[in-house]
């Protein structure tokens, strides 16, 4: 069964996300940080990755880069408070599907994964 | 360091704009309307400050605290009196009030609660200013009065002679009166720099 992979040191972000995706029928693996989201993507690879950024151990930006390296084409979605443009601009040259800003809205989530699984990076 | 009336303006709608940014995050999270107070913007220097809140006896309950560093750099704080952080937190958490105690689930929360309002005003003002910050973790701070955990905040700061600013902004969640503080700590140095852009770059 495939699965998306849910990262995010915030257990009530993690929450919201899991809530916001049961309608999808995709089973759900959570990660508190990049090093776990690291070790569950290389053990059992998602379809898609929705992670936050600042985190303990390994933050989003650094997970993105180990992701990338293992599959250039995996989506994934940033879900983070950081606002600020130039993070923006970091993670676009890493290669993103998507770029939401916390709270995300379950629908918002919704419509960016459905786009993201449609269209894969790099197309 | 002196900083003008003109200055603090600047600051006040930065702080203004933020504030704005953070009440639209936190209205999406409790589902209630949120009500701000337009920010009190002041600045002091660690002698005045200690001064200030001393009279005033301003106590903090619980606050959360995060670090930023880039082209500028200090802490910010958002603050709260009594037990208005377990209560925005049980309400943005779902969490029955089954208990006093900020167990380790309602911290959690707290801190997603902090990290987003923070990074909204901190955020704007990187936006605005046109650089890039970095943030520290968000941790919780809690029984310490407003000078302690300011000072606490500055004693990080690399530089002794640290400018405080203290913009004070009210935030009311509909039917649950829950107020907090935004505390925004800036290096002397970093103060001026972000000033000069500010300054003179149109805000509008």
């Amino acid at each position: 069964m495939t699965h998306i992979l849910a990262v995010d040191d915030s257990l009530l972000s993690r929450r919201m996300t899991v809530d916001a995706l049961k309608s999808t029928g995709h089973r759900i693996v959570e990660a508190k940080n990049g090093v776990e989201a690291l070790e569950s993507f290389q053990n059992d690879r998602p379809i898609l990755v929705v992670t936050d950024l600042l985190m303990p151990e390994m933050d989003g930006q650094q997970l993105l880069t180990h992701i990338r390296e293992l599959d250039p084409t995996i989506p994934v979605i940033i879900a983070s408070a950081d606002i600020q443009q130039s993070t923006r601009t970091q993670c676009d040259e890493l290669g993103i599907s998507g770029f939401l800003s916390k709270p995300v809205h379950a629908k918002e989530l919704l419509t960016c994964i459905e786009a993201a699984l449609n269209q894969k990076v790099g197309d | 360091m002196a900083i003008t009336k003109e200055e603090l303006d600047v600051l006040s709608e930065i702080v203004n704009i933020g504030s704005g940014r953070a009440a639209f995050s936190l209205s999406e999270m409790t589902g209630s309307r949120i009500e701000l107070s337009v920010p009190q913007i002041r600045a002091y220097d660690s002698a005045d400050f200690q001064e200030m809140a001393k009279s005033l006896n301003l106590q903090i309950a619980t606050s959360v605290q995060q670090g930023f560093q880039g082209t500028v750099s200090g802490q910010a704080l958002l603050a709260f009196p009594d037990s208005n952080a377990f209560e925005l937190a049980r309400i943005v958490g779902g969490i029955p009030a089954t208990t006093e105690e900020m167990d380790q689930e309602l911290c959690g929360v707290l801190e997603e609660i902090g990290n987003i309002v923070l990074n909204a005003i901190l955020g704007s003002l990187a936006n605005l200013v046109d650089c890039s910050l970095s943030y520290s973790l968000p941790k919780i701070c809690t029984g310490k009065n407003l000078s302690d955990t300011a000072l606490g905040a500055g004693n990080q700061s690399k530089e002794a002679n640290s400018v405080i600013l203290i913009a004070d902004t009210s935030i009311i969640v509909a039917s649950h009166n829950i107020s907090g503080s935004l505390i925004l700590l800036f290096e002397t140095g970093d103060l001026e720099i972000m000033l000069s852009h500010l300054t003179a770059s149109p805000t509008s």
